[in-house]
């Protein structure tokens, strides 16, 4: 059974910064049925929830949601990073809610399991009150979430980098750039369900979009 | 005596009876597991915050199955429930490849325990529903399963959702434990 670091070997500054984050105004009720206090957070999409919608969460599987409790889980520094990137349950929902269409409304408080489950698993796992243009086509198939999202987002690059090069015809090879990319803060949130960063070069009218599995610091 | 003469009796009948504990991390589906087994049910479940217990009767043995909470702060508390154990039932998920290693620490430290050096232990590489799920295969090298020993295990594929392979496990389990084994 794993140890608890002590309190020497644990910076306490990122559990401050958990529970400072907590305490912000609208993380004192759940990102997804507004009950009050809430003690759980998925910590890749950034929102805290409350035990109920908890529950829903931990079945959509980890590949949508991973779930810790704030007061009984350990957190790594890398998993507090992400909720504090993410900015609160506010910030995350100005994007998972940005288009409620009529007719659907949130579930309260008291909303049954059924009533969460549905909300939650088009808000999250089928994404559909995206913007439009983050949005998921229905007709793709279930279980490629992740990666129609990416091609969708890369795919938007890759046109207009293919537009270019035709109006310039073929391009010479003169030699390779190699970039080197040594920090980035305060990135903005372009790819919803992967938190593998990417880049995007602009040089001349050439456009480049690098892929690399980089660690987030 | 009364305990002896009881036990002495069911055995006889063939009627034995198990201490099990269901094990693994915080979603992995202990409870999910426990009620499958139970009621034949998927029941929507919230994190488990202390233990759940119920009995499965199943090839003529009696198993009193606990389920307790996997969250990391509530795990050092498993150890109240280890004297007696007939087995373990570790349950992974397949699909939380990030955690794997976790899992694996987890899972080798219940076997350092003094207390259960007699348990026979069950894996389930669970929810081999969702995408991505690592097969038995991959489980068993992830978990280094290999590295047992004087002990006997068994893995089994499952997704306590669909209810495959629960009850294979079951009786790999009640087999072994009549044979002795635990």
């Amino acid at each position: 059974m794993s140890q608890r670091p002590s309190a020497l070997t644990r910076p306490t500054s990122s559990k401050r910064r958990l529970k400072d984050l907590l305490l912000q105004k609208d993380n004192r009720v759940c990102a997804d049925c507004a009950s009050p206090d809430p003690k759980w957070a998925s910590t890749n999409i950034g929102v805290f929830i409350c035990l109920k919608c908890c529950g829903v969460h931990r079945s959509l599987g980890t590949h949508i949601s991973k779930v810790l409790s704030v007061t009984l889980d350990e957190w790594s520094d890398d998993e507090i990073d992400a909720m504090v990137e993410v900015g609160g349950n506010a910030s995350a929902n100005s994007i998972y809610e940005a288009y409620i269409p009529e007719g659907i409304s949130k579930p309260g408080a008291d909303a049954s399991h059924e009533q969460r489950s549905k909300f939650i698993r088009s808000k999250y796992e089928r994404q559909e009150f995206l913007k439009p243009s983050l949005r998921i086509l229905s007709n793709q198939k279930k279980g490629s979430l992740k990666t129609s999202l990416s091609n969708k987002i890369t795919d938007s690059f890759r046109s207009s980098s293919s537009t270019s090069q035709k109006s310039e015809g073929m391009v010479e090879f003169i030699g390779m750039l190699k970039v080197k990319v040594i920090k980035g803060t305060n990135l903005a949130i372009r790819d919803m369900l992967s938190s593998d960063p990417y880049v995007v070069l602009n040089l001349g009218k050439q456009l480049v979009l690098l892929f690399r599995k980089c660690k987030q610091v | 005596m009364g305990l002896v003469f009881s036990r002495l009796f069911s055995s006889l009948f063939g009627n034995k009876e198990a201490r099990i504990l269901v094990l693994g991390l915080d979603n992995a589906g202990k409870t999910t597991i426990l009620y499958r087994l139970q009621m034949g049910e998927v029941v929507s479940t919230i994190p488990t915050i202390g233990f759940n217990v119920e009995t499965v009767q199943y090839n003529n043995i009696k198993f009193q199955v606990w389920d307790l909470g996997g969250q990391t702060s509530i795990r050092p508390y498993w150890r109240c429930y280890f004297p007696n154990t007939q087995a373990i039932i570790y349950v992974v998920d397949s699909s939380d490849t990030d955690r794997l290693v976790v899992a694996k620490e987890e899972f080798h430290a219940i076997l350092e325990e003094e207390e259960l050096k007699g348990a026979v232990v069950l894996i389930y590489a669970n929810k081999q529903d969702l995408p991505g799920a690592l097969d038995d295969a991959a489980v068993t090298e992830a978990l280094e399963l290999h590295k047992i020993k004087n002990r006997q295990w068994a893995i089994f594929k499952t997704s306590a959702i669909k209810g495959e392979g629960l009850f294979e496990g079951l009786d790999w389990l009640s087999n072994t434990l009549k044979s002795g084994g635990g």
